[in-house]
């Protein structure tokens, strides 16, 4: 760009000037390449970024093979689980099903149980709950019963009749004793002891309704009714104190 | 040996992607293009005789951001240069204190010979020193416009000026070496005619 073609011959001087600035490397200035260049060829490869499209296929490779690791781990204890029985029984059935394609046999999801394989179907192969369900949903449409007698009316009808709905609150629904103890109602021991909250039970067996009207805390009859009913075990009535017979 | 700023703009970029990942030819290539220019520049701008010392520092600067650097010959050049000129003000502060002044240089090199017909060494020397002898900024205007091989632009950037402030220094600077390399004609209308007679070095500088 300088290279000394100045026409004034004021600029000779300059021009010769700016040629003696561009003269090639002395032997001197140049005497230290060697251990500049090492220098700075260490330095270049310590700071060289790495090519961002090597870093990236190494992720892309690195989660590829996680992924494959981890689904073959996966394959290898379903198949563990399904050779040993232990997975769910649909599973298992599942498990079984696809493996005695490839060959191998696992146990079924009913190897081990005897005389008691499971039975469960499909919801779709029981018709009489089918109209169950149909005779509970017309009789909700369509009953001119409302309020707590609508509800009390289609509980009892989709319970089979062993729904309490629509009882009257704090009132059980009559029971009949069954083993001659009057146990069915805990009430019959308990509220024999005196306790007037919850002795009021109906129409119960003969324990029951004594161990109720016992629940005054005034009636002994009460009292010898709950020592019948729990073999002599109760201490009810003997203090009227409110204590509990003790049944062991 | 090429003659500075004798440069390949072709090969530029694969020898500059190769000193990159550290490839010792490619880095020996550009420091032996580049570093005979950026010596002379720290020669000049140093009096104290660090300027060795200094370069060794450049380059090592330049080999940590050569991986960040992206950009032809010319703005290599020019991102050699603005380290080189940091690190002499860097130095310089260090060493205010301490400055030498430089040994006043023998203008007849220039005015009986040419560099080619007189000792390249002591024509080297010479011209550092005049150039050493201009005030500071003139002397980094020239210095960065000869040796960098930089434009105007290029030169503002790296010394923080506008570049009408860069072309008004290099005219100044311009003016004190026909000064010192041509004695005789220093007379009364010499400014004014050296102002006139600038145009063509001007119109070189600008090429």
């Amino acid at each position: 760009m300088l290279a000394g073609r100045l026409a004034s011959p004021e600029d000779a001087g300059v021009n010769a000037l700016v040629g003696a600035l561009r003269l090639p490397g002395l032997t001197d200035e140049l005497s230290g390449e060697d251990a500049t260049v090492e220098l700075m060829s260490r330095v270049c490869r310590e700071s060289a970024p790495v090519a961002p499209v090597r870093r990236s296929q190494m992720k892309r490779r690195s989660r590829v093979g996680i992924a494959a690791v981890t689904v073959g781990a996966a394959l290898v204890a379903t198949t563990s689980l399904a050779y040993a029985g232990a997975l769910p029984g649909a599973a298992q059935s599942t498990a079984a099903a696809a493996l005695a394609r490839v060959g191998v046999s696992v146990p079924g999801p009913n190897a081990n149980a005897g005389s008691h394989p499971d039975s469960r179907g499909h919801s779709s192969s029981h018709s009489a709950a089918n109209g169950h369900g149909q005779a509970v949903s017309t009789l909700a449409r369509t009953t001119t019963a409302t309020g707590r007698d609508k509800g009390a009316a289609v509980s009892t009808l989709a319970s089979g009749g062993k729904s309490h709905a629509g009882n009257p609150p704090g009132k059980a629904k009559t029971h009949t004793a069954t083993t001659g103890h009057g146990n069915p109602n805990p009430g019959g021991s308990s509220n024999a002891g005196g306790n007037t909250t919850r002795g009021k039970s109906g129409t119960s067996g003969s324990g029951v309704t004594t161990g109720s009207t016992a629940s005054s805390g005034h009636n002994s009859h009460g009292a010898t009714t709950s020592t019948t009913a729990s073999d002599g075990h109760s201490s009810a009535g003997s203090s009227n104190a409110g204590s509990h017979s003790h049944s062991h | 040996m090429r003659p500075v700023g004798c440069r390949v703009s072709e090969a530029f970029s694969s020898r500059l992607a190769a000193a990159k990942i550290g490839e010792d030819w490619a880095i020996a290539e550009i420091w032996r293009d580049t570093h005979p220019r950026l010596f002379r520049y720290l020669r000049a701008s140093l009096a104290d005789g660090s300027a060795e010392d200094i370069a060794s520092d450049v380059w090592l600067d330049v080999a940590q951001g050569l991986a960040g650097f992206d950009g032809g010959e010319s703005e290599f050049q020019a991102f050699v240069f603005t380290i080189a000129r940091r690190r002499v003000i860097d130095h310089t502060r260090r060493a205010a204190r301490r400055r030498t002044t430089p040994v006043a240089s023998d203008a007849r090199v220039f005015q009986v010979a040419g560099p080619d017909e007189a000792s390249p060494r002591l024509a080297l020397d010479s011209a550092l020193s005049l150039i050493a002898e201009l005030p500071r900024a003139q002397a980094e205007v020239i210095l960065l416009r000869v040796l960098g091989d930089l434009s105007v632009e290029e030169t503002a950037r790296v010394v923080n000026r506008r570049p009408g402030a860069v072309r008004v220094l290099q005219h100044r600077a311009l003016g004190r070496l026909r000064s010192k390399l041509n004695p005789a004609g220093r007379n009364a209308d010499c400014h004014s005619r050296d102002l006139q007679d600038d145009a063509p070095l001007r119109t070189q500088l600008e090429s």
